[in-house]
């Protein structure tokens, strides 16, 4: 039994090395890359200069937010789909399948579009938290702790469509020309031409929401036993519940409301990770934020790379890579179960 | 042979119809397009006009809005259009699908090409006002229009500042628009046209913040509700451009060639007297 104790030690915490290397790699080519040539040297300068020029504007006040969104909201997307399938016990739990990033999307829709956002601007991450609230809610409702994957997916198809189709009602109502043509936005996400007004709106809540969800690793671990022995161990459900849903809510409301709904993330990374971290909840959360955070990062740098003029959309590229890894986890479900 | 004949033989009997059609002054004319709504209204007797587009009464992109709301509304819907019962429809060379149905049907269609200059906005006037039979309103319209713009003349030609029209989603006007056109008689340079920028373009914050510019139109701070806005608005562009003047031209004065661009041109001279008292 000693080896197998030590080995995964040893291998978590280079996990763990190796994702921050990766992300911090993902980090500087966000910083490094877009439509205005800046050297990789240049942009380091630029990134600590305190004179006004352009290369400084350039990097400090148009991909520096960007990428500390990506970064944040990387980590917050892998972080809650680790967090949720460890709660729910179901492998297909996640932020974008079961309809909390469509809520909050729904959310953050109606504050801009109806003029509330331009009078209260933290309005914008409050309506994202309250749609994604009510999308955690029905989720704990409808599927319960002890539901099947069949139906939990399917009350995330239902919660989905529903927020998806009075997205796209609401923006066709809006009195904007523009506003249906951004449905695209909200369906599928960016971080482009974000600035540091979203940044501020929607980071004080997004760490606070990942750091409710990271202090339930143990809980998280206790419950892989089951409930009675969870219980018995000195776990208390009811709070458990209630970090979850507070920190889910909190992180991926904030997230979706300056990016809009970005699928896949947190289904893809936790489970790339799992099989590195011996299936121990405690340990794929924080690794799964990173990975979180390294995937949108470099996915952020794929967009600008693959498109001229107006970019792809985030969620495009997470869903290519995202859904191949989904209809895996199906084929083997269906060998499981049936 | 025979077929072919009678073809041909059909075709001649249309055109002469037609050509017997247009002499006649159209009673009930349907317009679709915001910009041939408002050309209407300019040029007709007001029991001319059958219908206007639901646009020509919305205050945020029609001129004439108030005048509008006294006509019946077409959503260039062909159902609607046949009930109007129109013996002739205005619409823009980028007519709904309702427009080919209506063809199909025989009703007389007259596409009006969009403006990309001040001329064409006289030709516009001059097919608009003759297909109606009102060329003698057209030909006054153009001359109050042409005053107009001879009066706003530039003295100085030589000193052009630079300037860009940077708007929702980060889209610039270039080359081949009316917009440009009138910058370009207002004494501005387009930074769009010196960067060959064909038509509206995408145009990355990136690239812009590095331009040197000397004038920048943007949308307003007030028009914040959609996200297409928040790229004029970002903070990246008003710490570039702090010091270089602004201006902002509601859209609806100059999307359609119409005699409104005039306030669009007398706006856009006394504004380039402004930065160019604020260079000297």
């Amino acid at each position: 039994m000693k080896p197998d104790r030590v080995i995964p030690t040893v291998r978590y915490s280079s996990l763990l090395a190796l994702l921050t290397v990766l992300t911090v790699i993902a980090f500087v080519c966000s910083l490094s890359i877009g439509p205005a040539g800046i050297k990789t040297v240049d942009m380091l300068y630029a990134l600590f200069s305190v004179e006004p020029g352009t290369a400084a504007i350039i990097v400090q006040e148009i991909r520096l937010p960007r990428a500390l969104l990506g970064l944040l909201i990387g980590a917050t997307l892998g972080l809650c789909g680790a967090a949720m399938q460890g709660y729910v016990r179901n492998p297909l739990a996640e932020p974008g399948l079961i309809g909390v990033s469509a809520s909050a999307a729904l959310g953050a829709v109606v504050t801009i579009y109806f003029g509330l956002s331009a009078i209260f601007v933290w309005s914008l991450p409050l309506g994202g938290m309250l749609g994604a609230g009510i999308g955690v809610a029905v989720m704990m409702v409808i599927a319960g702790r002890k539901s099947s994957t069949l139906t939990l997916i399917l009350a995330g198809v239902a919660v989905s469509t529903m927020a998806g189709a009075l997205t796209s009602l609401a923006l066709n109502l809006a009195p904007n020309p523009f506003s249906s043509l951004e449905i695209v936005f909200w369906l599928l996400g960016s971080l482009a031409n974000r600035s540091f007004e979203h940044f501020w709106l929607a980071a004080p809540f997004m760490i606070a929401g990942m750091f409710l969800v990271l202090t339930l690793g143990r809980a998280l671990d206790s419950l892989s036993l089951g409930e009675d022995t969870a219980s018995t161990l000195g776990i208390d459900l009811r709070s458990v519940r209630l970090k979850i849903i507070l920190g889910v809510t909190a992180s991926v409301g904030a997230a979706t409301a300056v990016a809009g709904a970005i699928g896949f993330v947190g289904l893809v990374v936790p489970h790339l990770i799992r099989p590195f971290v011996g299936h121990r909840p405690s340990h794929l959360l924080p690794a799964s934020a990173l990975g979180g955070a390294c995937l949108l990062l470099f996915s952020d740098v794929a967009v600008r790379i693959l498109s001229s003029g107006i970019e792809l959309k985030l969620g495009v590229f997470t869903a290519i890579i995202g859904s191949p890894i989904f209809l895996w986890l199906v084929l083997r479900m269906r060998n499981q179960y049936l | 042979m025979r077929p072919e004949r009678s073809v041909i033989g059909l075709f001649v009997l249309f055109l002469a119809a037609s050509s017997a059609l247009a002499e006649q002054k159209p009673e009930r004319v349907a317009s679709t397009h915001l910009c041939t709504d408002q050309l209407l209204m300019l040029l007709a007797e007001p029991r001319q006009i059958a219908s206007l587009s639901h646009f020509a009464s919305n205050s945020s992109m029609s001129m004439m809005a108030d005048a509008a709301e006294l006509y019946p509304v077409n959503h260039g819907l062909a159902e609607e259009l046949v009930l109007q019962k129109p013996d002739l429809i205005l619409t823009s060379q980028f007519g709904s699908p309702s427009i080919l149905i209506l063809k199909s049907l025989d009703y007389r269609v007259l596409s009006i090409p969009v403006a990309l200059t001040l001329d064409d906005i006289r030709k516009n006037i001059m097919t608009v006002a003759e297909a109606i039979g009102e060329s003698d309103r057209g030909q006054i319209l153009v001359k109050q229009f042409d005053d107009e713009i001879n009066e706003m003349i530039v003295a100085d030609e030589v000193r052009r500042p630079t300037m860009l029209i940077y708007e929702a989603n980060g889209y610039t006007t270039g080359e081949q628009t009316l917009r440009s056109d009138i910058l370009e008689i207002a004494g501005f340079s387009n930074l769009a046209t010196q960067l060959g920028i064909p038509n509206d373009q995408y145009l990355p914050l990136e690239i812009l913040v590095g331009q040197p510019l000397d004038a920048l139109m943007t949308a307003s701070d007030n028009e914040r509700n959609a996200l297409a806005y928040e790229v004029p608005n970002h903070p990246a562009l008003r710490n570039a451009f702090e010091n270089v003047p602004r201006i902002n031209i509601p859209g609806k004065m100059w999307i359609c060639g119409t005699p409104f661009v005039t306030e669009a041109l007398r706006q856009l001279v006394n504004f380039r007297n402004e930065v160019l008292a604020q260079s000297l």
